[in-house]
């Protein structure tokens, strides 16, 4: 017994001497901004700190050991190819490395609000955060799971795919694609007042909706008018607008 | 404290209307000279000769003669042949007059009361409104620039539910539509600003904006207010991105059904 406590609490300093892991703490910062060339793959942990784990992420080639990196469009601070600066409650995270490079994997506590920005052809993941969420790609998707919003998204050719596991009631949600689809599922019981628009594509569902009179009012899409509804009698603004895709809102 | 200034205030002194300070260097000054000490010996006469003087009451007989007089009067006034200057038919008459005018005069009375307290009601709500829309403006300005892209969303649709924006307001969505970072927020300040287009600066900056933007959603967000506004000054603008080669094939198609609305 006393023998697999000290053997524990060796373990515990060789990982915490010899582990290269990035972290950053996040005491005093809401918002943790990321942009990067590669796919952003954001996920949660129990720490209230920022990390790029050396298991998920690259540090170098084998044939640069002993070498440091360096990037002519930032300081690479972490020795991941990434460069990490606070900036008021901000944490902003810039990766330095070219699209082509392997994903760049971040953990971030549950509640952490973060806004994310892949101008390449890469995509953004995210899995189960509880925080406000701000995501823009060019031509990549963007692919959320088990998030509550609010969500701001802009997605230019790609496709936007959102498993909410509710929706905040507090701020409004707002999902523009110009070329791609949006796939939106959502609890049969969320409350919502929704403004949809597909001036190119088609708008499927399997939530009874009553378009309201605004929508039949309006005068300004002659040819294609906006559709406006409540969810479950309404609640927060919700805004899907697909230029050219189509608009799936499914029930979960 | 001189001899001219203790004379002045010697009735106060005597009337001990004065204060504690004043009082002492007046009771100084008095010790020290004869003129004032007899200055205030005089007025001290003057003043118990009032209070003593002796109060004198009218002679019982002029009241006993104002009696005799009184009834004689009263006695002439019965018998009077004096003619009445209005006759007695014409009383009922003037009886009604009087009640209709006092009626007319109490209603005049009521309604320039009730339309003074009705302006100064509408003041006051004024007044109000005025506070009201000062606050909502000011928590929209403040909103408006909030880093998350949510809440900034969020200030863009409190602007639209304003009447008649100020130019605060106009402004802030002006800024928002040209400038802010997320295509959400940019697209709602357009929707908001279609809302207030009949003022000219908005025609202007939804123009303005069309030129400078380059998010399809928002092209084509732009285009169909500037047609539904009928604004044709936009016409340029729109074969200038026709033009583009940029320009994805189904905004430049869009484009070609929206101008045939315009024109």
């Amino acid at each position: 017994m006393k023998h697999s406590f000290l053997f524990t609490v060796f373990y515990l300093f060789v990982i915490n001497v010899f582990s290269q892991d990035y972290t950053h703490s996040l005491e005093g910062i809401n918002k943790v901004n990321v942009s990067s060339e590669t796919t952003i793959v954001i996920k949660n942990h129990n720490k209230n700190e920022f990390l790029i784990s050396e298991k998920e992420n690259i540090r170098t080639t084998d044939k640069a050991k002993g070498l440091k990196a360096v990037f002519g469009q930032g300081n690479d601070n972490t020795s991941f190819g990434v460069e990490v600066e606070k900036d008021g409650s901000i944490l902003k995270v810039k990766g330095l490395r070219d699209r082509l490079a392997k994903d760049l994997i971040i953990y971030v506590p549950k509640e952490m609000n973060v806004s994310l920005e892949v101008p390449s052809n890469n995509d953004i993941y995210i899995n189960d955060l509880a925080s406000e969420i701000e995501a823009k790609t060019n031509n990549g998707n963007i692919i959320l799971k088990s998030v509550t919003g609010p969500v701001i998204i802009e997605n230019n050719n790609g496709n936007v795919i959102i498993n909410f596991d509710e929706i905040d009631q507090s701020l409004p949600t707002s999902i523009i694609a110009s070329k791609g689809d949006i796939d939106i599922s959502l609890p049969s019981d969320t409350p919502a007042n929704l403004t949809l628009k597909t001036p190119r594509g088609e708008f499927y569902t399997d939530f009874d909706l009553e378009l309201t009179q605004q929508s039949l009012d309006d005068k300004n899409n002659r040819k294609k008018r906006p559709i406006i509804t409540k969810l479950n009698n309404g609640g927060v603004a919700i805004t899907l607008i697909a230029s050219y895709g189509n608009i799936y809102l499914r029930k979960k | 404290m001189n001899c001219q200034h203790t004379e002045k205030q010697l009735i106060d002194y005597i009337n001990h209307n004065l204060d504690d300070k004043t009082h002492k260097q007046i009771k100084l000054h008095l010790n020290k000279c004869n003129d004032c000490q007899l200055a205030l010996e005089e007025l001290q006469t003057i003043f118990n000769a009032i209070d003593n003087a002796f109060q004198e009451y009218p002679d019982e007989n002029l009241r006993e003669n104002f009696e005799i007089m009184l009834q004689k009067e009263k006695a002439q006034r019965k018998k009077s042949d004096s003619i009445p200057l209005h006759q007695k038919e014409n009383k009922l008459w003037k009886s009604v007059f009087q009640i209709a005018a006092s009626f007319a005069l109490l209603f005049m009375g009521y309604l320039y009361g009730n339309n003074q307290n009705r302006g100064a009601h509408t003041k006051e709500l004024s007044v109000m409104e005025q506070e009201n829309l000062q606050m909502k403006t000011a928590m929209t300005i403040s909103m408006i620039e909030n880093e998350s892209a949510s809440k900034r969303l969020q200030a863009v649709n409190f602007a639209k539910e304003f009447e008649h924006p100020g130019n605060e307001i106009l402004n802030a969505l002006i800024n928002k539509m040209h400038y802010d970072n997320h295509v959400s927020v940019r697209l709602a300040a357009a929707t908001a600003l279609n809302k207030f287009s009949n003022q000219e600066v908005v025609r202007k900056a939804l123009i303005s904006a069309l030129n400078t933007e380059s998010n399809p959603s928002m092209q084509i967000e732009l285009i169909q207010i500037l047609v539904g506004i009928q604004e044709k000054r936009a016409i340029p603008t729109m074969e200038k991105i026709l033009q583009d080669d940029k320009t994805p094939a189904y905004i430049k198609d869009e484009i070609k059904v929206e101008l045939s609305h315009l024109i």
